[in-house]
């Protein structure tokens, strides 16, 4: 395999060295971990209170137009090169994060050697 | 008898084939698949026709429905719809209808005879979901089956509208029917009808008029296929029908296989067990490797009291949408898509809980999985040559509210208002916007009535139906646009209404790649007023959706912000009682959406200037709206160092994040926390 041929677009913002089994970011090449890992573990995240996304149109009472602070946060993962925002969660306050993406390396790097680096 | 969960379970897979079947399809001619697989939909959509054209409810109008074929033995061949749901559930019936009443010299299968249900512990999604079931013989011989159905907002049940959210068991539902003979010799027997009327007393009329155009589109389907068997003889459909199963199972194999191997998950959390606001959570993982998928609900909150939840048939059925809908969308709608996936759906959950629970808004509940399929397989799709089909669907939400009255013809009616129920936002897809207003999710064939339409059937005015701005989810595409709708009722004294919408605290995140989730829309009234007075007053600043409403109530009385979940209200004439919906999710970092599509939402009332400056970051002249390219440069900049300094490294942020936790009155239907596990006894009467 060529360099060339083991970079994959896994998804709009990530990309999969497969050769270097790394995660790397789309738009500026950072690299964002280990691929058999979450790529999430090379992101800075933020945990933001909806309303700071989505306006409410009252202040005050149980229904706003906005999630509920007390129920939902809102998760955002940056890219530490380019700050983009790569992946979003809507969680309750300290639920644990989705690891979302789990690629089986050993298994596309057999695919794509067979394929002879392409599909 | 007790329920057989193994037919249930397995009732959805296509049988295998057997040695004769594929000879069968071994003696088909060329050119034979292509013509009459074609034609077996064509006779599919004539008895879609006959039923929607005879039929009166708005669910029947608005799509809900569906008119498939069926193999002898009961797999799915070919559908119109309607729903993708129903198509997968007419094959449980047909094989509970073999397995036990064939051979049962108290019933039979026999030409002529109409068999029909509502029960969903029979593989249906609700009791409010009716179907005919009609076999079709050649020469003595069973040949196919037929099934035509279509959702009815009238069950009989402790609340009207067909979805009791207050319900507590089964026993709070009304009329649920396992698959029984209400038809021989090609005649519907009057007693049963009879009795189904007795039963919808809310709405007798619709009940008996909406049966017999079930079975009235149901029978069309028979005489055609019949017709076709007597052209063609009955082997020739055996071979095409397998041939359509193979194929299409042969296609679904082959697709799968190029996506990459490996696990994907996605959470979502609904905020109601209908009775009461709750968390609720619902995960999936699904795991692909090869040619085949395993798509797991373990982790799923345990079954509660409320009528939020769905039998596993009505999990399955919802997944099934999402794969027709999107992966899939391209193939035959049979049975054959199922052959290679495969479903872990945990009893004792929200998403498979005892028979004896209340599951009349279980579409509520399972559709929690449209956003969890659709997200997980877009990361699967992407890196394929399936990644234009890449989408976040949209909320788990779509439902509407249900009114109940006497019209201004004097006729007692209880329906769906079929507009708000058909105007959900579609999600941002790969490349462009999801679809403002879109539809039903349950139903892409989904049909809005008229304003006139609706009017004209019940005693409401529309105070307004329109785009309702911020509700769509933000970024690089946007989902698309809910809708803001307000009803006042006026040719009448009073109606109830009842509403099982949720998502007014938590919505159900279809946001892909960095996209926002669509927001939260609360349920609204204003009470103690008449609105039509106010009309009549010719004031000019009256409100045109929600936020105006709630930022400007002009017509007096009590304004009433509440959950969307609404349970049985009256609503006196002049009184204002609003239904909105919510757009889909966002795809993309908000700050690579080109400013000019920003300022052409804010010009459209998609979003509002407050969005377009504090979450875009776009720079505008306020009066032009003209965009200022080097200030909308400078904000973006400034935006991503802002993200830099909030945001943390893992363990940095795990030090924070972990010490937190909802309070526990939000808990209390969650399970363990945080991984939702049983914790208390159901106690149903």
């Amino acid at each position: 395999m060529n360099e060339m041929d083991t970079r994959r677009r896994i998804t709009e913002y990530l990309d999969l060295d497969l050769e270097g089994e790394r995660w790397l970011c789309n738009r500026c090449g950072a690299d964002l971990g280990d691929a058999r890992g979450t790529y999430k573990r090379g992101c800075l995240i933020a945990g933001r209170d909806p309303r700071e996304v989505h306006p409410p149109v009252v202040e005050q009472g149980d229904y706003s137009f906005a999630p509920d602070a007390d129920w939902c946060r809102i998760v955002e993962f940056y890219c530490p090169g380019c700050a983009t925002l790569l992946e979003t969660e809507y969680l309750p306050p300290g639920h644990p994060l989705t690891v979302d993406i789990e690629l089986d390396i050993d298994a596309l790097k057999e695919r794509y050697s067979a394929a002879g680096g392409s599909r | 008898m007790a329920v057989d969960m193994a037919l249930i379970e397995e009732g959805i897979k296509p049988s295998p084939a057997t040695e004769d079947e594929l000879a069968a399809v071994a003696e088909l001619g060329p050119g034979d698949y292509e013509i009459y697989s074609e034609m077996l939909t064509i006779i599919c959509q004539e008895g879609k026709d006959i039923m929607t054209k005879i039929g009166i409810s708005a669910m029947i109008h608005s799509g809900d429905s569906v008119a498939a074929i069926y193999t002898a033995t009961g797999d799915l061949v070919t559908a119109v719809v309607g729903t993708y749901l129903h198509c997968v559930t007419g094959q449980v019936p047909i094989k509970f209808i073999l397995k036990y009443w064939e051979n049962n010299p108290t019933v039979g299968v026999r030409p002529g005879d109409v068999f029909y249900c509502n029960e969903a512990i029979y593989g249906g999604i609700h009791n409010p979901d009716q179907f005919a079931v009609v076999p079709i013989f050649h020469g003595g011989q069973l040949i196919a089956w037929t099934v035509v159905g279509a959702h009815q907002a009238e069950t009989g049940g402790s609340e009207p509208g067909g979805e009791i959210v207050t319900a507590r068991s089964r026993h709070d539902e009304g009329m649920k029917l396992t698959p029984i003979k209400i038809g021989e010799h090609y005649q519907l027997r009057d007693d049963l009808l009879k009795m189904m009327e007795n039963f919808i007393s809310r709405a007798p009329r619709m009940q008996v008029t909406d049966t017999r155009a079930r079975v009235s589109g149901a029978d069309r389907i028979r005489m055609r296929v019949e017709a076709l068997a007597e052209r063609k003889s009955p082997r020739f459909l055996k071979g095409l029908f397998r041939k359509i199963l193979s194929e299409t199972a042969d296609g679904a194999r082959s697709r799968i296989r190029q996506w990459n191997d490996g696990t994907y998950r996605h959470v979502v959390f609904l905020d109601t067990t209908g009775a009461e606001p709750g968390l609720i959570k619902v995960p999936v993982t699904l795991v692909k490797k090869g040619d085949h998928i395993t798509i797991d609900f373990t982790g799923t909150s345990p079954e509660h009291e409320g009528s939020f939840q769905a039998l596993a048939a009505a999990t399955r059925a919802h997944c099934a949408v999402d794969l027709y809908s999107f992966p899939f969308c391209d193939f035959p709608v049979s049975a054959g898509i199922l052959e290679p996936i495969d479903f872990v759906i945990p009893h004792g959950t929200i998403l498979d809980p005892d028979p004896e629970a209340a599951i009349s808004c279980s579409p509520l509940a399972a559709s929690a999985v449209f956003p969890l399929l659709a997200v997980s397989f877009s990361k699967m799709m992407f890196d394929s040559s399936e990644r234009e089909l890449v989408c976040g669907f949209g909320a788990s939400n779509s439902s509407a509210p249900m009114i109940s009255c006497v019209n201004q013809h004097g006729v007692r009616v209880t329906d769906f208002m079929g507009y708000p129920l058909n105007a959900w936002g579609q999600s941002a897809r790969y490349g462009e916007d999801g679809v403002d207003v879109m539809g039903f999710l349950h139903c892409p064939w989904g049909k809005q009535p008229d304003v006139e339409d609706t009017e004209t059937q019940f005693p409401v005015l529309h105070l307004f139906q329109q785009v309702l701005p911020n509700t769509c989810g933000y970024g690089r595409y946007r989902g698309g646009a809910g809708a803001a709708i307000g009803y006042v009722p006026y040719y009448a004294s009073h109606v109830v209404w009842t509403s099982s919408q949720k998502e007014a605290k938590f919505p159900t995140h279809a946001g892909l790649f960095g996209g926002y989730s669509q927001t939260t829309v609360p349920g609204i009234r204003v009470v103690g007023t008449d609105v039509i007075e106010t009309l009549r007053s010719g004031r000019s600043d009256i409100p045109v959706n929600d936020v105006e409403l709630v930022e400007r109530n002009v017509f007096g009385g009590d304004l009433i912000l509440e959950h969307q979940t609404r349970s049985a209200i009256v609503s006196h004439r002049g009184e204002l009682f609003c239904s909105s919906t919510q757009g889909g999710g966002g795809y993309g970092d908000v700050l690579e959406r080109e400013p000019d599509a920003v300022v052409a939402d804010l010009r459209r009332g998609i979003v509002t200037a407050e969005v377009a400056q504090e979450v875009y970051r776009v720079a505008f002249d306020p009066e032009t709206l003209e965009v200022d390219e080097a200030e909308t440069a400078r904000l973006r900049g400034a935006e991503r160092e802002r993200r830099r300094e909030r945001g943390k490294p893992w363990d940095e942020f795990h030090a924070e994040w972990n010490r937190l936790q909802p309070p526990d009155s939000v808990l209390k239907y969650y399970g363990t926390w945080p991984d939702a596990r049983k914790n208390r006894e159901i106690i149903r009467i």
